[in-house]
């Protein structure tokens, strides 16, 4: 609404004193205190308006007067009414307080007319963006004396409307329900409740066409373009029609690409490294700006600070391709004056400015900018990280302010859990990402489980010695249960240092040293301390016994005459021994994301060696690559090979617990330590006995779950593992074996029907090493659930060995198993 | 706003007078439960609008919110007694009570100084508009806490730079404590500084200057010992080059003390 | 791809040519056009100003180490015209450890404590 501009024509004449009217709260001299105009004065055009505009500034006036009575300079002014009480009435899905917060009356403060519009509009848009279009809110404003008033807003909720169908037209390349996965509004389904994406929102749409014209340029149409995105309301079904109109031209694929150079020496054939747009391939529009990127971080590498690189494509409609030509210009010469730091309440100063490649001073270059923001966004410190640039005290000085709102960075998480392998589990950690704002992480972690129980602390210093460094300490006790077979406990408590740093963006290092005590325990339940042996079995299946054998008396002799609690290389591993273990790994990722990748390698390199000091003496390297390949819209394609030799040095053999055991992770269909080396002395436990030696691949592809909607996280997969272990570690040699007598594995000459081994004269017990190959198909569900991912596998062995144990279902919930 | 009048369902809830509410409030500061006397105060401010008591009961309020420790209330509605009266005698006060709670919340110079710069405002506000208040004098004085604040955080980030041997970065924020705040207790270490700074990239002559205004101004501060025996390892004296900037911004504004 | 030692350069990015156009005798104004805003200068009365680069080469995690540096300073007499030039190089600098005292300063140090509350609450800045 308009204000009320009185000034009446007044002659210059000067003021002598200065009169306010119609003020009830307001004091006089406050009023005079915003008048420019003083007694002693002459009155002026310019001082009366500017009065008045300062008057109205304060939103204390609805109406603000000046005129000259006589000598007197008269200031009539009419006070906006003070709220008293706000309330609303009719509303349910929003409670009172958070509307209340949303407008802008509040109780003592002034009433004006257009905060009151303002708070309508305010509540009318909190309507629509649930869904509720024809909602209504009606303001009503009640005068209680002294000029107080009362605001009651009167609000019609009226139904949710809801999107009940969405389509496109024009669309060839990708499927109706393909676009459908790539926009965020989504149709009215059964899980309608859990989720609001399927209310109509306009900003949404709006964004929605942009995820649209993203998605097509990444797939090679340049042209693409939405023509229309039409939502109309079926007010009796209370739901919205969504008709997309797309324009999507042709395919195009790059054309030849080239560099050009307009900064004095600079070659621009040294910049064709960087080009990742190949001619030939489908046009697509992110490569092209990775491009840019890339020349330029190059180019600042190289001392051209303020080189631009500009890409110029021109299309050539018949062969539909693009030719696209980088051009290096001369940016504008300009340096960082200040970077002002702001908002970091807790974060210390140099936690964010260290996370600058450039310094105050230094040329000011915004991909650099860029990197820097991307980076503090990655710490996750802070909610959002806003920077802003301001000329400088200079025209070729810019200064840059960095706002950042801080979020909670501690962070307390309860897990539960169960697989196959380990039973129940439940796991509580708690991280403190940003401990006392200094960047530090600190995290203490404990599980209980059916078979297992650990706890883990770790301190990380991400910049040690104020470099890019990341260098911790941590320290862990883990207690496992084994009872697939022969029962027995590994309990490990111990410690570690470790420093890891980034060679270059993909390729990063971690050097470690640990120091742990492992004591491996098994259950004697006969405890008869009376060990006894077979010395060898005749060919007629007959059983030498040790000569010094003695069989307590009501012993069966057939079931006495092995050692039945573990397998004898397993006993040899009994008890308990000191690692001192240094090593590395070497990392390197160009996947697209973590959590869940679709493009890219994955490769890790781990180097260990034991002898540094402590019981054991061993070197162990093992190598895992991935690589995965989107096949087709979503369906991505992944393939693993895995590999891990260990070899003992010094005096000191390999003990089989410290060797790789044949996992339902490496081959799936099968037990965990289903698989591999086994001691099939006869009548013994049949324990695994790892290997020294493993190999493994998967070929795997992933796919959306056809019918069922992609925002509710499920995914297939169908898979093929294979994998081979072999060379198990000590199974004891003829002089020592085990306390109290001879215990010598050897390789059994055979097996005989009933599954035992063929036991060779000069052994105590046999075990089977065929390096076969163990293979096995099946299909999986993933299911990115609101409580974590859940993977559930059913994998069928497909080549086996007899001995082996299988296992066709393999479920894992919670914690990433 | 469409509709003037509509339901009176208000109108007849019993009120309060203002003294009695307003003496509710002072009891309950008495006994120190602030948060129950702010809403005391605020109900005064609420049903009696334009009486004497609302002025008062808004300036109780804030110091209410200030003495309990709610800075960000005690900082609201002292700006609005200031907005609404700024001609009493107790607006003095109330802007006090604003800037008082901004400098209870000073952050140590590792950390944003936004409520040092507010802070430094406010004091300077009372400087400008109640000069001759009671509280002018302490204004002064905890304007100066609050700089010193301000030119620590030009210092840490200098530091910063320096660890980091990025030396241009390192002098400019010396530089900015030298001159816009020369009356901090900084500014001997900023010199100190800026001598370590230019002679690292090896121009001695500006070195040797930083260190003779240090000596010149502060002949018995640590920071010119360390300057003097830095100097004195190359075989240099700190003698002041009259052309220098440094011994210019002295000489011109006078000698610091 | 990146090889692992990363040039940065730092400072003021120096071109010769630029240099030549500013011989003695030059105004400030002509040094401004050609060289730009100097890095740093004097306070009062802009008798000096110094264009401050340094290059500096970080192998993977060593720490970064200057491999040049190069003062530019350009000296002007009281009529603002350019009276000397002078260049310092890496070898000018000399080897200084920095004192490790600093001035005190108030303010409240985050405790571990405050942070918990902190984060639980969400510190609210006016």
């Amino acid at each position: 609404g308009g204000q009320l501009l009185g000034v009446s024509t007044a002659h210059a004449q000067t003021i002598r004193s200065i009169a306010v009217e119609g003020n009830r709260r307001v004091e006089d001299d406050t009023v005079r205190s915003y008048i420019s105009l003083q007694p002693g004065q002459a009155y002026s055009e310019a001082g009366a308006s500017e009065s008045i505009r300062t008057l109205f500034n304060t939103g204390l006036f609805s109406d603000v007067r000046l005129t000259m009575r006589g000598s007197t300079l008269v200031v009539n002014v009419e006070e906006n009414p003070i709220i008293n009480i706000v309330s609303f009435e009719g509303n349910e899905k929003f409670k009172d307080d958070v509307l209340t917060s949303e407008i802008e009356s509040q109780p003592r403060s002034v009433l004006t007319r257009a905060k009151i519009q303002n708070d309508t509009q305010r509540v009318l848009q909190l309507y629509r963006r649930a869904g509720r279009f024809d909602a209504t809110v009606e303001p009503k404003v009640i005068d209680l004396p002294d000029n107080r008033v009362n605001v009651v807003f009167e609000v019609q909720e009226g139904r949710k409307t809801s999107v009940s169908r969405i389509n496109f037209i024009g669309n060839k390349a990708f499927s109706d329900s393909a676009l459908r996965d790539v926009i965020s509004t989504s149709e009215k389904n059964w899980l309608s409740w859990l989720k609001t994406s399927d209310i109509y929102d306009p900003e949404r749409l709006d964004a929605d066409q942009e995820l649209l014209r993203t998605h097509y340029m990444k797939n090679g149409y340049a042209d693409f373009q939405v023509v229309s995105a039409v939502a109309e309301l079926d007010r009796e079904r209370n739901a919205f029609f969504i008709t997309i109109t797309v324009d999507e031209g042709p395919l195009y694929r790059f054309g030849n690409v080239d560099v050009e150079a307009y900064v004095p020496d600079v070659d621009p054939q040294s910049l064709r490294g960087e080009i990742l747009t190949k001619s030939g391939a489908v046009y697509n529009a992110e490569l092209v700006d990775k491009t840019l990127e890339q020349m330029t971080l190059e180019l600042a590498k190289s001392g051209y600070a303020f080189a631009q690189v500009r890409p110029r494509g021109d299309r050539d409609y018949s062969a539909q391709t693009i030719s696209l030509t980088y051009v290096v210009e001369e940016g504008a010469r300009a340096y960082v004056e200040r970077i002002n730091i702001r908002g970091n309440t807790r974060t210390l100063d140099r936690v964010i400015r260290r996370e600058f490649d450039f310094a105050e001073g230094d040329a000011y270059n915004v991909v650099l900018l860029d990197r820097a923001k991307r980076r503090l966004e990655a710490l996750r410190y802070f909610k959002t990280v806003n920077i802003t640039r301001e000329p400088g005290s200079a025209p070729d000085r810019i200064v840059i302010n960095v706002e950042v709102e801080e979020q909670p960075t501690g962070e307390l998480s309860l897990g539960g859990g169960y697989s196959t392998s380990d039973g129940f589990l439940a796991d509580v950690s708690i991280t403190e990402r940003n401990l006392l704002g200094r960047g530090q992480q600190l995290r203490v972690a404990g599980a209980m489980g059916e078979r297992t129980q650990s706890v883990d602390v770790s301190f990380t210093e991400p910049y040690f010695l104020g470099r890019r460094l990341a260098a911790g300490i941590d320290g862990f006790y883990r207690y496992r249960e084994y009872d697939d077979n022969s029962t027995y406990e590994s309990k490990t408590v111990g410690g570690g240092l470790r420093l890891g740093f980034q060679l270059t963006e993909n390729l990063s290092m971690i050097t470690r040293y640990r120091l742990y005590q492992n004591e491996i325990t098994i259950e004697h339940p006969l405890d008869d301390g009376n060990l006894c042996y077979p010395v060898s079995t005749n060919a007629d299946g007959t059983i030498n016994y040790n000569a010094g054998c003695t069989l307590p008396g009501d012993q069966d002799p057939t079931r006495a005459y092995y050692n039945p609690e573990a397998s004898i290389a397993l006993k040899l591993a009994e008890g308990r021994r000191l690692y001192s273990v240094i090593g590395y790994d070497l990392v390197y990722s160009d996947l697209d994301s973590m959590a869940r990748p679709t493009r890219g390698f994955y490769g890790k390199f781990s180097n260990d060696i034991a002898g540094l000091g402590g019981d054991a003496e061993w070197v162990k390297a093992e190598i895992e690559g991935r690589y995965y390949h989107p096949i087709h819209n979503q369906i991505v394609g992944m393939l693993k090979l895995r590999g891990g030799v260990i070899e003992g040095w010094g005096d000191d053999d390999v003990l089989i617990t410290d060797t790789f055991f044949g996992t339902s992770n490496l081959v799936r269909g099968f037990g965990n330590s289903g698989w591999g080396p086994r001691d099939l002395t006869p009548g013994g436990q049949r324990d695994a006995i790892g290997g020294t030696v493993y190999a493994a691949a998967t070929a795997e592809v992933q796919f959306p779950i056809p019918f069922v909607p992609s925002d509710l996280g499920f995914r297939g997969a169908l898979f093929a593992d294979a994998g081979v272990l072999t060379r198990p570690g000590f199974t004891g040699n003829p002089t020592t074996g085990l306390p109290g007598g001879a215990g010598y594995l050897l390789e059994c000459e055979g097996i005989n029907a009933d599954g035992s081994g063929v036991v060779p004269a000069a052994a105590t017990g046999c075990y089977v090493d065929d390096a076969s190959i163990r293979a096995s198909v099946g299909v999986s569900v993933l299911w990115d659930s609101p409580f974590g991912p859940l993977r559930a596998d059913v994998g069928y062995a497909v080549l086996k060995e007899d001995y082996d144990d299988e296992q066709v279902f393999r479920f894992g919930a919670g914690k990433q198993f | 706003c469409s509709g003037f009048g509509g339901k009176s369902e208000f109108a007849n809830i019993q009120e309060d007078p203002a003294d009695q509410l307003y003496n509710e409030g002072l009891a309950l500061i008495s006994s120190g439960s602030y948060n129950e006397a702010v809403k005391k105060f605020e109900e005064v401010d609420r049903i009696h609008p334009y009486s004497e008591w609302a002025r008062r009961s808004l300036l109780m309020a804030t110091y209410a919110n200030y003495e309990g420790g709610n800075y960000t209330d005690a900082i609201a509605s002292g700006r609005r007694y200031v907005t609404l009266y700024p001609g009493s005698e107790d607006a003095a006060y109330a802007q006090y009570l604003v800037a008082e709670s901004y400098y209870q919340e000073l952050s140590d110079v590792g950390r944003d100084q936004q409520r040092a710069e507010r802070a430094s405002a406010a004091y300077r506000e009372i400087l400008e508009k109640y000069p001759n208040s009671e509280y002018a004098v302490q204004a002064r004085e905890k304007l100066d806490v609050a700089r010193d604040q301000l030119a620590g955080k030009e210092m840490e980030v200098g530091r910063y730079y320096l660890g980091k041997r990025q030396y241009l970065a390192a002098i400019n924020r010396f530089r900015t404590v030298v001159t816009d705040y020369q009356t901090t207790r900084h500014v001997e270490e900023a010199l100190l500084r800026l001598t370590e700074s230019y002679y690292a990239l090896g121009i001695v002559q500006e070195a040797q200057t930083a260190a003779a205004v240090l000596g010149y101004n502060y002949p018995d501060s640590q920071w010119y010992r360390d300057a003097h025996t830095l100097l004195q390892k190359g075989g240099y004296e700190p003698e002041e080059n009259k052309k220098s900037w440094i011994s210019r911004a002295f000489s011109s504004s006078g000698s610091l003390l | 791809c990146e090889s692992f030692t990363r040039t940065t350069k730092h400072g003021y990015i120096l071109s010769q040519t630029a240099l030549d156009q500013v011989p003695v005798g030059s105004s400030q104004e002509q040094v401004r056009f050609a060289l730009g805003t100097p890095s740093t200068t004097a306070t009062f009365g802009n008798e000096v100003w110094y264009y401050i680069s340094q290059t500096s080469e970080t192998t993977a995690f060593l720490a970064p180490k200057i491999v040049d540096q190069r003062v530019l300073a350009i000296y002007f007499d009281d009529a603002g015209i350019v009276e000397n030039i002078a260049n310092y190089g890496l070898e000018d600098g000399q080897v200084v450890d920095f004192i490790g005292r600093t001035t005190p300063t108030t303010g409240a140090e985050v405790t571990l404590l405050r942070q918990i509350f902190s984060s639980a609450v969400g510190e609210v800045v006016d």
